[in-house]
């Protein structure tokens, strides 16, 4: 069974629909990369994902199970990961406090009133943090970190729940060329491992042709095409979508005069 | 109650309405351009009454009074402009908290001005040359001067309503009210609009309270009254929205109409006068429209104002330093009983400063670690007191049940008001929490034969052996070493955590399954319930209580306590509110002006320590050990 599914996803703001009956599945282990131009509806089929949006018609089936219009929590619970376009932390943590409160969470504590935080799942919060390699950051302020290490730590926080999915909204944006590969090669590595499946938005094609299992081209809030690297290079609606077929310049040039 | 007496109230609500629409629109269209709650619209509301008041009878005659309220118009709008020059312009890259205590400040400073100018009395003004008569509506006898008020607000409204559409100053304000950042990037001179908009403002806050001239006495305590009042207008209308003004306006003075109207009604089993229930009727408007439109009722969800404040430095427990530092000051407090014998007022000090501490730690749970700037946290320690002095009063009960039961109080209260406090943040959220103060103020105030209303509670004394000032500050002290102990337990326990998650970003918190909304409800709850201490300890340490323990007076002091010791520092409360606690008893026993000197003390604090005290310590500590 597919790890996630859309149905006919849909939503409109006012009269445009960003998103039109959307469908596509993610199976287990997969590393699914959803691409398309500026304005092509991968942010919002993306917050409808992560519950950021309801969306106005459809289902988005995880695990069989529809978790259409729930709450981030409440999809966060069921075990996806997310990580933001523009990477964060709580500032006022340090470093480990920030994966320690994922941690918490997960583990249905965040209510305690009474144990100081300074003592649980420190071993846990300090492995995560070993496997994105920052271990020895770990009692730093946050906010005093590098960009490209506030992108480590969120992958740190987004692997704490265990999820099944990883959403990743354009993980390499705000980064430069060695350090934007540095970063996926580790999340790849990392979600194999666990064989967790990922969901991806990327505006490097570098990055999406080379580490993608899958492809999905998303256009005008539809689908365009939807398969491994060499389909999607050779498809001619791609093509167009994204280079345009010079013929509307042609026309435009017919009429005005 | 007859249809022809419910229409007459009605019509009757409409002139209320009009005053209501002055002060809250002018309000509305300061914030949606300049993002500043101007808290001294109350302030410049009652300035507009006393100086019409004085222009109608040092002048008299029609042109005194019709002139007269022009002029103050003109000159309440001056006012405004000299402030936003003076002072506001110095703090527009504050955290907004300071530019609310700012405006606060200048309450304080023009409250006693109007003292010094106008004395203490009331001042009621002449009726209005031409409009002296009355008219016969529904066979009741209206007065023209009410239907006057009636038809000038619409009247405003509309004026106000093209000169937004149709000038070049309009496009400019409603630019600036979506995207102030933009027009300033277009290079728009901000200066001169700011200035602008807030002169206009002003002027409309002060015509509405020159209207009001010949209706109402011009009263000192009407600025904090009219700036509750129209910040509950102003957050059911929707801020920056001046049609959402007006409509909220009138539903809230024609809901009140409606009450009085009602009067007493038998119900059979019981008797309710709805007249005492306006400000109660004013809440629940408020509650039903919040709960339905976040945002008002024509009002649209603001653009994040994009925070400005230092970044946090992480908690971490005490240092050995700072233990050791604790347990000196408290074998201090303890051995001031020592001194009772031949100073017995340092005791009494020592209780009102112990109680400051605690109403100041639990303000800044939720004021710092929270986020949720609470302009009306006397609420908890006035319902903490109430909670004690009225179990004493009607049940008799013991003074360890008194104050066991002041936290539940204060805890229930917390939990109805918190509820709907944390759908809101920042300024929306600052100004409910100050509405809901108001709103426990005004039914302690109004509900006399429960709470004894502005006579308030008395003898409420310890019984032996608390009756020696010395037992009672050890009790006071114990008391108030647990509340902050706990306090500072939560804050290093998940809880505490969670709570600053959601703070510092409230999207990455749901994202990892923190139900911000629930914590920081559950917060807003424990800092009400640990106020609720302070209250009940207060109760039985005055043996009498009053509305005055629930004045927006006391919520500000809560303000000035916390940042007086540093929002950031978890010491800073105790700190700030003792320091605070004493300078109330010491200095400002002095004068009678107090008023005016807090007000600047405040403004000399926002101008130069924006940190805090020990804010600034710190930072002057890290310089020192960290710099080369």
């Amino acid at each position: 069974m597919s790890v996630l599914e859309l149905r006919k996803l849909s939503k409109a703001f006012g009269g445009v629909r960003a998103v039109n009956e959307v469908d596509f599945a993610i199976q287990p282990g997969e590393f699914l990369a959803m691409i398309g131009p500026n304005g092509a509806g991968k942010s919002t089929c993306f917050n409808m994902i992560n519950g950021q949006l309801p969306p106005d018609s459809g289902e988005i089936l995880l695990d069989g199970q529809n978790i259409a219009g729930l709450a981030p929590r409440a999809i966060w619970r069921r075990g996806v990961g997310r990580t933001f376009q523009v990477a964060a932390t709580f500032s006022s943590m340090t470093v480990i406090e920030n994966v320690q409160m994922a941690l918490l969470s997960h583990s249905g504590q965040t209510y305690k009133l009474w144990r100081p935080v300074a003592a649980m799942h420190r071993a846990r919060a300090l492995d995560l943090l070993g496997q994105v390699g920052m271990q020895d950051a770990a009692d730093r302020p946050s906010r005093e970190l590098a960009y490209g290490d506030v992108k480590r730590i969120e992958l740190a926080i987004a692997l704490a729940n265990e999820p099944k999915l990883l959403l990743m909204d354009e993980p390499t944006a705000g980064m430069g060329a060695r350090e934007r590969n540095g970063l996926i090669e580790l999340v790849k590595r990392l979600v194999v491992e666990r064989g967790i499946s990922v969901l991806f938005t990327e505006h490097s094609m570098d990055v999406v042709f080379a580490y993608a299992d899958r492809i999905i081209v998303l256009a005008r809030g539809r689908v365009i095409a939807d398969g491994n690297a060499g389909d999607i290079r050779d498809n001619a609606k791609v093509q167009e979508v994204y280079f345009g077929t010079g013929k509307t310049f042609a026309e435009q040039h017919g009429v005005t005069p | 109650m007859t249809f022809s007496a419910f229409l007459f109230q009605a019509l009757n609500g409409l002139s209320t309405a009009s005053g209501l629409f002055f002060i809250a629109v002018g309000l509305s269209l300061i914030f949606g351009v300049t993002r500043i709650i101007n808290i001294a619209h109350g302030s410049l509301y009652m300035l507009g009454t006393y100086i019409a008041y004085s222009f109608a009878t040092k002048i008299g005659g029609v042109f005194g009074f019709w002139g007269g309220i022009v002029a103050t118009a003109l000159i309440v709008g001056v006012i405004g402009a000299l402030i936003e020059i003076l002072l506001l312009r110095r703090i527009y890259r504050a955290p907004e908290l300071f530019q609310l205590l700012a405006t606060f400040a200048l309450v304080l400073v023009f409250n006693d001005m109007a003292l010094w100018i106008w004395g203490p009395e009331d001042l009621l003004g002449p009726r209005a040359p031409g409009l002296r008569g009355s008219i016969e509506v529904l066979g009741r006898r209206l007065p023209e001067y009410d239907l006057f008020l009636a038809l000038i607000g619409p009247a405003v409204l509309l004026i106000l309503h093209f000169a937004l559409a149709k000038t070049r100053f309009g496009r400019l304000i409603r630019a600036a009210t979506q995207d102030r950042e933009m027009v300033g990037a277009l290079g728009v001179n901000q200066a001169i609009l700011f200035t602008s908009v807030f002169a206009l403002g002003a002027a409309l806050a002060g015509l509405g309270g020159a209207l009001q001239v010949a209706r109402e006495p011009a009263n000192l305590a009407t600025d904090l009254v009219a700036i509750g009042d129209a910040f509950v207008v102003v957050v059911v209308g929707g801020m920056g929205s001046i049609s959402g003004a007006y409509l909220a306006a009138v539903i809230i003075a024609e809901v009140k109409a409606l009450c009085i109207g009602i009067g007493v009604v038998d119900f059979g089993f019981i008797t309710v006068n709805f007249s005492k229930f306006t400000l109660v009727a004013e809440f629940l408007v408020m509650a039903a429209v919040l709960i339905a439109r976040p945002y008002g009722l024509l009002g649209k969800p603001q653009g994040a104002v994009r925070s400005i404040a230092e970044p946090e430095e992480p908690i971490r427990p005490a240092t050995p330093m700072l233990k050791m530092l604790a347990v000196i000051v408290l074998a201090g407090l303890m051995g001031l009983p020592l001194l009772a014998q031949t100073q017995p007022y340092l005791l009494i000090l020592g209780i009102d400063v112990l109680i400051a501490v605690i109403f100041a730690t639990s303000l800044h749970f939720i004021m710092g670690p929270g986020g949720m700037h609470s302009f009306g946290h006397a609420a908890y320690f006035g319902l903490g007191a109430y909670g004690a002095a009225l179990l004493v009063k009607w049940l008799a009960v013991p003074m360890g049940i008194a104050i066991a039961a002041a936290p539940l109080v204060a805890l229930a209260g917390a939990l109805l008001f918190g509820w709907f406090a944390v759908r809101l943040s920042g300024v929306y959220l600052a100004m409910l929490t100050l509405a809901f103060a108001q709103i426990v103020w005004a039914a302690v105030f109004q509900w006399e034969g429960f709470t004894g209303g502005s006579n308030g509670v008395i003898g409420v004394w310890p019984p032996p052996p608390f009756d020696k000032a010395w037992v009672y500050f050890v009790l006071t002290l114990l008391l108030t070493v647990i509340a902050v102990l706990l306090l500072r337990r939560f804050l290093f326990a998940p809880f505490g955590y969670a709570m600053r998650a959601g703070r510092d970003s409230p999207l990455r918190a749901e994202a990892i399954g923190i139900d911000v909304k629930r914590v920081h409800w559950l917060a807003f709850a424990i800092a009400g319930g640990i106020c609720g201490i302070g209250g009940g300890l207060f109760a039985f340490a005055k043996g009498s209580i009053s509305p005055e323990t629930i004045s927006v007076g006391r919520s500000i002091d809560g303000l000035v306590m916390v940042l007086l010791g540093g929002i950031q520092t978890l010491t800073g409360p105790i700190v700030g509110g003792s320091l605070y606690a004493i300078l109330q008893d010491t200095v400002m026993r002095q004068t009678e002006y107090w008023r005016a000197l807090l007000g600047i003390i405040i403004l000399v604090l926002v101008l130069a320590f924006p940190q805090g005290i020990v804010g600034a310590f710190a930072a002057l500590w890290r310089k020192r050990g960290g710099g080369p």
